[in-house]
């Protein structure tokens, strides 16, 4: 396999302290120890773990958003730690990002259209009328017709702002996207609207996610690979397939088993307590 | 089995009271929880789901009020009482539970305190009989070392552990509804389920009716006996879990059911809803799912709203509820 990202040995730890001394102590708190995978073309990883256990930075450290203590991040073969801010700057046309709250990751001041056009405004050489008609068919693709150009974040729902953020990140034909949690504040339906959107995107220009989640279910949609994590390392790795079928690690296998069943015949969680008489256990436990 | 329910909602409509011509937020919802059972009620936001229990609660906002129905719980009916009378039974007869569990507890005061309090207002337990049954309640809701734990502040409690102290307090004066606003979303997999085998566990033992609100289909599956699904203001839908969905028949429910992401689905591109839910101001004017809906037709499905429709196990409303199929969804294989 010909990898489009290559991650190895990254870490990233901070120095744990008082924050009201503000005396920095002596134990570090490692955010991402040791991870290492591959992303291919065209292929969606997906990285799934409970709250804290360092997929945001993970997200954050491929993109240098933050800068890592040491590993190796190599993107279509060149050495993405290697880059000056200039090129890094000009990297960003490669590798996008979507957040969790597109809310909070659009500018309020800007226009829809500000917004989206701002990456091509800054990272390539695109005329103004060129952009322009950029924008319209970019917003098209994801669903926005032309009324909403001039409208600012506030006016949309959390659906079509999330659109927005996805026009913007395709702006520039990147190669990779890296999704955070994407989809978590949004409804049932719209969740779904958004999903597919994002597969029907990969399908048609052979972008590859990286997927940071924490629900193994959504996840298990549209994820080709996924990894595990836990307390900042990769406690299991592999074919969404195998993953899902066939887990090896404990702790994937407790993950999973938390998922609630869809089927009420079925239910995983609650086991027949109704049969099983529980009255009088209020002081047992 | 047919004794009279615990709780009782018809026909409730919720206004809001400022503008000129009144909207309304919720309307003509009628619902019943049964004392040992759970209702599940569903929806995506700004369906009405909290509003209605809410109101249940007597809790809503001043800018709403209550336009028309009736809510009975116990066979009182609670439109109309004082405030006082209200006092008393949020905490004696039901009581409710929040989706943030470390924003409902007060960051100044411990844990045990708090509930300490609950108990000494309506119980009318000394200072000392209160913290002990504050203890007893943290025990029973499985926290470790609760007698350390009483003496601590909510900062120092995970996220579960905020959510079992929320419960320990809407529980401490035994009430017989418990009514649990998407108390599990903020949590992780692993401890939302630990947290639903407690609302289980402790149901089975008070007896509990429960109304439970959520967005999450497993969650549903998982905990409910009987399931409204809200649309818009209204329940579009209500039955019993397995025929919900096994034989559901609303289109908006088929849709729900459609877009969860599960792993026997894998890897196929799943259904889904189309458009957003109206507004207030935009609602349709017959059925409100109407302009969203694969299988509305002009002329019958936007004129009036759909009535209420009986089936064996279920209501719901939808004209064409008889006569449409909606296709049997995959979910997991039968056993």
């Amino acid at each position: 396999m010909n990898p489009l990202l290559e991650v190895k040995g990254l870490c990233k730890s901070y120095r744990q302290g008082s924050v009201l001394s503000g005396r920095k102590g002596d134990r570090w708190f490692h955010a991402v120890k040791n991870v290492g995978f591959m992303v291919g073309r065209g292929e969606t990883f997906a990285v799934v773990g409970e709250s804290g256990a360092g997929k945001s930075t993970l997200g954050r450290v491929i993109l240098r958003l933050i800068e890592p203590d040491s590993g190796t991040l190599v993107y279509e073969g060149s050495d993405l730690l290697a880059l000056n801010q200039r090129e890094l700057r000009l990297s960003r046309a490669k590798m996008q990002m979507i957040f969790q709250d597109p809310y909070s990751s659009l500018d309020p001041k800007l226009s829809i259209a500000a917004s989206v056009g701002e990456p091509l405004r800054a990272l390539t050489a695109m005329g103004r009328d060129e952009r322009e008609a950029r924008v319209i068919e970019l917003l098209a693709r994801v669903g926005l017709n032309s009324d909403y150009l001039e409208r600012f974040p506030y006016e949309l729902s959390g659906g079509q702002l999330q659109r927005v953020a996805i026009a913007r990140a395709i702006s520039t034909n990147p190669g990779l996207i890296i999704c955070d949690e994407p989809v978590a504040a949004l409804d049932m339906s719209i969740r779904a609207q958004v999903l597919n959107l994002l597969k029907d995107l990969q399908e048609e220009r052979g972008i590859s996610y990286i997927f940071i989640s924490h629900d193994l279910s959504l996840v298990s949609v549209l994820a080709h690979r996924l990894a595990v994590m836990r307390a900042g390392q990769i406690v299991e790795e592999g074919s969404a397939e195998r993953l899902f079928s066939d887990p090896a690690h404990e702790y994937t296998r407790q993950l999973l088993r938390s998922i609630p069943s869809t089927n009420p015949r079925r239910r995983r969680l609650i086991v027949s307590e109704a049969k099983s008489s529980s009255r009088g256990r209020l002081a047992a436990e | 089995m047919k004794t009279a329910p615990l709780l009782s909602v018809s026909n409730l409509t919720i206004q809001l009271r400022s503008s000129s011509m009144p909207l309304a937020l919720t309307s003509d919802v009628s619902l019943e929880v049964r004392s040992g059972s759970t209702l599940g009620l569903v929806g995506e936001s700004g369906s009405g789901k909290t509003m209605t229990s809410l109101a249940i609660m007597g809790l809503l906002p001043f800018a709403c009020r209550i336009g028309a129905g009736s809510i009975r719980l116990g066979g009182r009916e609670l439109i109309g009482m004082s405030r006082e009378e209200l006092s008393t039974l949020q905490a004696t007869e039901m009581a409710m539970i929040f989706q943030d569990g470390a924003r409902s507890l007060h960051p100044a005061f411990t844990v045990g305190r708090q509930i300490a309090d609950v108990a000494r207002q309506h119980l009318g337990l000394t200072r000392r009989a209160a913290m002990r049954r504050a203890i007893e309640m943290l025990d029973a809701v499985g926290i470790k070392e609760p007698a350390k734990r009483a003496e601590q502040y909510p900062h120092t409690f995970s996220g579960g552990m905020c959510q079992r102290a929320m419960i320990a307090m809407a529980l401490v004066c035994q009430p017989k509804l418990l009514i649990a606003d998407e108390p599990t979303t903020a949590l992780d997999v692993t401890v939302q389920a630990q947290v639903l085998r407690l609302i289980k566990r402790l149901q089975h033992e008070m007896d509990l009716g429960v109304l439970f609100i959520t967005h999450d289909m497993g969650v549903v599956a998982e905990m409910c006996d009987r399931v409204a699904v809200m649309y818009a203001g209204q329940v579009v839908e209500e039955a019993d879990v397995t025929t919900l969905f096994e034989r559901f028949r609303h289109p908006y429910t088929a849709g729900l059911l459609g877009s969860i992401p599960t792993i026997d689905r894998r890897g196929r591109s799943f259904g889904f809803i189309p458009g957003t839910m109206p507004g207030l101001k935009t609602r349709p004017r017959g059925c409100r799912f109407s302009d969203r809906c694969a299988y509305s037709i002009p002329a019958v499905c936007d004129e009036a709203v759909p009535p209420n429709e009986k089936f064996e196990n279920s209501s719901v409303r939808c004209v064409r509820a008889a006569e449409i199929d909606l296709r049997r969804l995959p979910s997991e294989p039968a056993a």
